[in-house]
């Protein structure tokens, strides 16, 4: 009985429609789970985690009021059967009745097109006025963003950056989501906060990439702080030194001014990183997902391509692993020479 | 389907021959839900309720030609996120915007609320709020129809207008997401996770 579930995981098990019920309390599904649980004892961590996962998919309610339902009724209802009952009247009493319905529609919609536009006066000055401005990327886009005090921002392809425009003249605060290079105009603090760590400035040029686990800094003019989210680590870098976490550490390491933030030339590079994030940055870059094995993954390579053909970009990464590519509309699939 | 859309099934029916006491309960049913729905998919609340209206509006005048429907709540879904989707695309013409952009399902988890019942500090709040945001937008949505709206696939499929792996795909990622956020997240806030 429900042997379906044996074989799921976690965020397989949190989208069934049973589940769900049970997570959210719902006493009728009980027996059934517990009794499952019993005859699969070794499932307790995916339920848990399962659970974990439907709990924390709860959204901030947006409150609705009685009234306003009944306001909104009101005017659904003026224009439906109120209306309809109207024309019922009229037709009976007047021959004319069909184009004295339309004059009287007419007149009807007077006020609501003042308010409609009204309305739409008060939604521009709510758009324009609006202090949160995000920019957020997708796969093979970059964009140059001038931020309110002339500083520059040059996001990279798959990521967000967002702050408070309001706010921006008093306090310099920036959220980033993804990878970004900033050319700081001097003035009073500057700062980046990203998942893993953040990073403060004074007037200088540096380079971010935030991503999965991975966090990394590089300076290339001036002087800045960066500081980690977790253990809270701090360590101060000036020109053409690079720190990257490294577990809870900031590893420090000397660059070549070239080295910093290649991606605006449109040219990535790598050092004895694993294909799963060579890929991923390609896929970033193209805009085109990539498939491969779990044991290619892992395997290291060093090297570079660059942005322009998708086939000499395989070919930059392919080439000395000895990998083989297949480049489909939206897809590429990579295999090892042996598989063939 | 459960009892309620057999309900609301009738209702329609009923709609569909002319019965005004079944379109005010089918509106009452429903329209809350759908009102919280549009609200994240802008800001301009009444751009939200004047679609509604019109939605209602527009469901009575062809009642006549309304056929059957699978899910009435999916159809008042889609119907309702066209037509602020189309009110969005005006709105932004006419303030001079080239092309219009594609809205944004804003939606926040509720988590932020346990966190600060938990204590935890303001800066660890907006790194979570960062995390969150690695959700895109459609699997925000999907999320939300899902688990706030309690749809099931074929109702999502139809309120989004896609096919039914993609659906799929669109709930997956977004929770495989939220799990390596929970995972990352951990070691910050072991002892908050604990408590579930």
């Amino acid at each position: 009985m429900n042997e379906q579930y044996n074989k799921m995981d976690a965020t397989e098990l949190a989208q069934d429609t049973d589940f769900i019920a049970w997570a959210k309390g719902d006493q009728a599904q009980e027996k059934k789970w517990q009794s499952w649980l019993e005859q699969n004892p070794e499932k307790k961590s995916v339920v848990r985690d399962a659970r974990q996962l439907v709990n924390i998919v709860k959204f901030e309610e947006v409150p609705v009021s009685e009234q306003k339902i009944d306001l909104i009724w009101d005017k659904i209802r003026a224009d439906t059967i109120a209306n309809d009952n109207l024309q019922k009247q009229s037709l009976g009493s007047d021959k004319d009745a069909g184009t004295k319905v339309s004059r009287r529609k007419i007149f009807k919609l007077i006020p609501y097109l003042a308010a409609a536009a009204l309305a739409g006066f008060f939604a521009i000055q709510f758009w324009l006025g609006r202090g949160s401005t995000s920019h957020e990327l997708a796969a093979g886009e970059t964009k140059v963003i001038q931020l309110p005090d002339n500083s520059t921002v040059h996001l990279n392809a798959a990521s967000r950056l967002r702050y408070d425009s309001n706010s921006f003249a008093d306090e310099r605060v920036l959220y980033l989501d993804g990878e970004a290079f900033f050319e700081v105009q001097k003035g009073s603090s500057f700062k980046v906060v990203s998942l893993l760590g953040e990073v403060d400035v004074l007037g200088t040029s540096f380079n971010v990439f935030s991503r999965d686990q991975v966090f990394r800094v590089d300076c290339k003019t001036g002087k800045v702080s960066v500081s980690t989210a977790v253990g809270n680590q701090v360590k101060v870098i000036t020109a053409n030194q690079g720190v990257q976490l490294s577990g809870e550490d900031l590893v420090q390491k000397s660059l070549s001014s070239q080295e910093i933030a290649r991606w605006k030339m449109g040219e990535f590079h790598f050092e004895n990183s694993d294909l799963e994030s060579v890929f991923a940055e390609f896929e970033r870059q193209f805009a085109k997902e990539v498939k491969m094995s779990p044991q290619l993954k892992s395997r290291l390579y060093s090297g570079y391509f660059k942005l322009g053909s998708v086939e000499e970009a395989l070919h930059s990464i392919c080439w000395p692993l000895k990998l083989n590519y297949k480049i489909e509309a939206e897809q590429v699939e990579i295999s090892s020479d042996q598989s063939l | 389907m459960d009892d309620k859309g057999m309900q609301h099934k009738d209702l329609w029916k009923n709609i569909m021959q002319g019965d005004s006491q079944a379109f005010e309960a089918l509106y009452r049913a429903h329209s809350a839900s759908l009102l919280s729905y549009g609200y994240r998919m802008t800001p301009d609340k009444q751009l939200v309720e004047d679609s509604l209206q019109d939605l209602f509006v527009e469901l009575w005048q062809k009642r006549s030609k309304l056929g059957e429907i699978k899910s009435v709540k999916a159809y008042l879904t889609v119907s309702l996120r066209r037509k602020i989707i189309k009110a969005i695309a005006k709105g932004v013409r006419k303030i001079g915007r080239e092309e219009a952009e594609d809205y944004h399902f804003e939606a926040e988890l509720a988590i932020e609320d346990l966190l600060i019942q938990k204590e935890v500090e303001g800066e660890q709040i907006e790194k979570l709020r960062l995390a969150l945001q690695q959700l895109s937008s459609r699997q925000r949505e999907a999320l939300y129809l899902k688990y706030q709206m309690g749809m099931d696939y074929e109702e999502i499929c139809e309120s989004l207008d896609l096919n039914y792996q993609s659906a799929r795909n669109l709930v997956s990622r977004g929770l495989a997401k939220l799990k390596n956020i929970l995972l990352c997240l951990t070691a910050v806030f072991f002892d908050f996770f604990l408590s579930y």
